[in-house]
């Protein structure tokens, strides 16, 4: 790992060491955004880090990612860094003020151009399940038109469905009735692209998130004590803990690699990486709930800002399911004698990062 | 994190490598004509075995002082997957190349490192592991297999089980007492290379679910080992085999076992590959693939940067061998259908699967046991971080 993104890496642990509280939590259920917190992480240039000028790319990305999962963040870091800024600087538009919300090409989504300049048409349709899409004072989002899609910039919306996730993370859907944009221009890259990135990022937050969980297991087991020896004596304690460890590292390296992968490698990489996320989900909640017992299923104890997160990543951008279909279908066309080189493709340039 | 897995990839010239070793078995083993072996459950053949001598892929780590390429774990590895993937018979040269080699160059005399290390390159000596007895399987430490001093070396009496390759091996690396016991079974202990075919050695075969003659029972009786065929210092066995095991665990075998069985039923039953539900559950294999084998490919890395990635490989090896057991059953519920052991290349090789599966989980130590052992160090670097 190079020296920066252990500083970054550093930056963020600290930053939400001290600004995930009881306080935070209760705003951002209710869809505020934490203005403390978040203030910190604008003027720390955190949450433009996406944008082109700023010299991050994904494994930067990932890393604030796997931060946020690691303290289970209630703001959208790793969507308006890794997504929103990116989506949007691709386009040379400059940045909007106040959070910038990104749609996620959700498959309900539809939003196309109906009129207006080319620079600032007019868009009629629906964002569903945007993350913090209330809270945001602007939303990047892909329109189709009669020349292919289009990076549009939104105004916050009018028409707003207030959702959530399990964890209580904000995901509202949109709804612009022929509403000018802000700013426009031809998409860069398509409507797969953007799911990608969101289902590496998503991933990337799974193995923060799932990690902590592991490390938090493994403390408790060492420390609370039945029939007279800590619970990690047992073995069936010991195997669940494994199992945990085996499933983190392999959604951690899943992602990293992603995040490394080439033009040629890449989709296999990101797809793999969300369904090691789905399974390092379901075994480290499954797991690490049995682990910590009744104490782990109430309120009062932090496991559930993890587990309730996970249960919620897995099926977003894309459940695993959704993914491993992609790989599969890939894999039944090319056929039999595809099948080792696929699984076998080095990452194509050798990234000098990965040759340490 | 508590383990350390860091991405990698193959350089250029290891993937030059790579091209080479792919002619090589696109030409010894032809599409569609070869019932692949699974893993290192695949049949010795000396001759194949000596072959991949002549292109240098024996003992590849064995330094050029003794007679080696010097190559790295990784080029290693590049090797022993493509041959893994093509099923090809490595069963005769597979101890001696992934366990001797090594454990010779860690723990081995000048003069044992001269003798065997040059054999092993050259295909001349095939070895095998006389760790297990009747009483001592998991419980490793507990072998009663024990050797006396005597002028000039030692005598050995006792008894091995599931001794791989035993029948064509020329050498047993055997774990014994060489002290008696005095309170801590893993003092006491050490390894000898015993000559298969030293006086007072009986090899009896021991029948595999498939009928395949694999392991044996291994009698020592009154068996003279010279003294310079102690492995390393006299005591130090328990060692010695707890370190090797960071050799034998994460390697590919350790995840490609059933590989050829998922790549003959997409050649071979391709009409029971179509639709959402089986590719789905085809493109999970996929995934599970490529992780695990960046797993072990980090691994590797890192065992040729010096470090000794002890746990990383026990997961590897857990989840690897869990695995390959599950693209077994996930290829046989896709297949849907009554299983013909007779039949064309895909059912022969369902069959030799299904009933070699329960095999993947305990050979090189039970999974329940490796589990064990990671769990005390992630435990234990828990507690140091705490
Ligand atoms: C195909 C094959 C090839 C082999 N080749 C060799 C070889 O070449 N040389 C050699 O020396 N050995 C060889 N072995 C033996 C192998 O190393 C042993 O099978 C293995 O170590 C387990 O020992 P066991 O079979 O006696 O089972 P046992 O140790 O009796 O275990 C039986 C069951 O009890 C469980 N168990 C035991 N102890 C514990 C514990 N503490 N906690 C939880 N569960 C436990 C095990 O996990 C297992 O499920 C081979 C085995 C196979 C299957």
């Amino acid at each position: 790992m190079s020296e920066e993104i252990e500083l970054l890496e550093q930056t963020l642990d600290a930053l939400f060491a001290r600004h995930c509280g009881p306080a935070e939590r209760t705003a951002a259920a209710q869809g505020l955004l934490p203005e403390r917190l978040w203030a910190r992480l604008v003027e720390t240039g955190l949450t433009d880090l996406g944008a082109p000028d700023s010299g991050a790319g994904l494994p930067e990305l990932v890393a604030v990612a796997m931060a946020v999962g690691r303290a289970a963040a209630p703001v959208p870091l790793a969507e308006a860094s890794g997504l929103a800024s990116w989506l949007l600087g691709a386009t040379g538009l400059d940045p909007a003020d106040g959070l910038l919300g990104c749609a996620t090409t959700h498959p309900d989504d539809d939003l196309r151009l109906v009129g207006g300049e080319p620079a600032a048409p007019v868009v009629r349709g629906v964002l569903t399940r945007v993350p913090w899409g209330a809270a945001a004072g602007h939303v990047v989002a892909l329109a189709r038109s009669d020349r292919g899609p289009v990076v549009v910039l939104l105004p916050a919306a009018t028409q707003v469905e207030r959702g959530a996730n399990l964890a209580d993370e904000p995901r509202d859907t949109l709804r612009y009735a022929d509403v000018t944009a802000v700013a426009a221009a031809p998409a860069p890259v398509d409507a797969a692209a953007v799911l990608r990135r969101g289902a590496l990022l998503r991933a990337a937050a799974t193995a923060g998130a799932a990690g902590r969980v592991l490390e938090l297991a493994l403390a408790y087991a060492g420390a609370r004590e039945q029939f007279g020896r800590p619970i990690a004596t047992f073995q069936a304690v010991q195997h669940h803990l494994v199992v945990m460890a085996e499933e983190v590292a392999a959604v951690d390296l899943a992602v990293r690699v992603a995040a490394l992968a080439g033009p040629d490698t890449e989709a296999l990489a990101v797809a793999a990486a969300k369904v090691a996320a789905g399974t390092a989900a379901a075994e480290v909640t499954r797991r690490g709930h049995q682990v910590f017992g009744a104490i782990g299923a109430t309120i009062e104890h932090p496991l559930h800002h993890y587990s309730k997160r996970l249960w919620s990543w897995q099926d977003e951008f894309g459940t695993d399911r959704q993914w491993s279909g992609v790989i599969g279908r890939a894999a039944v066309g090319a056929g039999a004698d595809a099948l080792w080189p696929t699984v076998s493709a080095p990452l194509d340039p050798a990234p000098e990062a990965a040759l340490r | 994190m508590s383990t350390r897995f860091r991405p990698t990839t193959l350089t250029g010239h290891e993937l030059e490598l790579r091209e080479q070793v792919r002619r090589f078995v696109a030409e010894e083993f032809p599409a569609g004509e070869y019932l692949p072996g699974l893993g290192i459950n695949a049949e010795a053949s000396p001759e194949f075995s000596r072959k991949l001598a002549r292109q240098g892929w024996l003992g590849m780590v064995v330094p050029a002082e003794y007679g080696g390429p010097g190559r790295t774990a990784v080029e290693r590895f590049v090797v022993v997957e493509e041959l893994l993937v093509a099923g090809a018979p490595i069963s005769a040269h597979w101890v001696g190349d992934r366990q001797t080699a090594p454990a010779l160059l860690k723990f081995g005399s000048e003069e044992q490192k001269r003798r065997f290390l040059p054999a092993i390159i050259g295909g001349e000596a095939w070895f095998c592991l006389g760790m297990s007895e009747p009483g001592s399987g998991s419980d490793l430490a507990s072998v009663r297999t024990s050797a006396v001093r005597t002028d000039g070396g030692w005598v050995l009496n006792g008894q091995k089980i599931w001794t791989s390759g035993a029948h064509y091996a020329d050498f047993v690396v055997t774990l014994c007492r060489t002290a008696p016991l005095d309170g801590v079974k893993h003092a006491g202990l050490s390894q000898l290379i015993v000559d298969l075919r030293s006086p007072g050695i009986e090899v009896r075969p021991i029948m595999m679910l498939n009928g395949f003659h694999h392991f044996n029972e291994v009698f020592f009786t009154d068996v003279f080992v010279p003294d310079e065929m102690v492995l390393g210092a006299v005591g130090d066995g328990w060692h010695q085999v707890t370190s090797e095991l960071a050799y034998e665990r994460s390697g590919p075998d350790r995840f490609l076992t059933s590989f050829p069985l998922l790549r003959i039923f997409l050649a071979l039953r391709a009409r029971r590959a179509v639709g959402a539900e089986a590719e789905h559950r085809i493109g999970r294999l996929v995934a599970r693939y490529w992780v695990l084998r960046q797993m072990s490919l980090s691994v590797a890395r890192s065992l040729d940067a010096g470090e000794v990635p002890a746990v990383e490989a026990a997961l590897v090896k857990d989840m690897g061998t869990t695995f390959e057991q599950q693209v077994v059953d996930v290829v046989r519920e896709l297949a849907d259908a009554e299983q013909r052991p007779g039949g064309d290349l895909f059912d022969r090789l369902l069959a030799e699967a299904t009933i070699t599966t329960p095999t993947f989980t305990l050979r090189g130590g039970t999974n329940e046991v490796l589990r064990q052992v990671a769990a005390k160090s992630l435990l234990r670097g828990a507690g140091r971080a705490a």
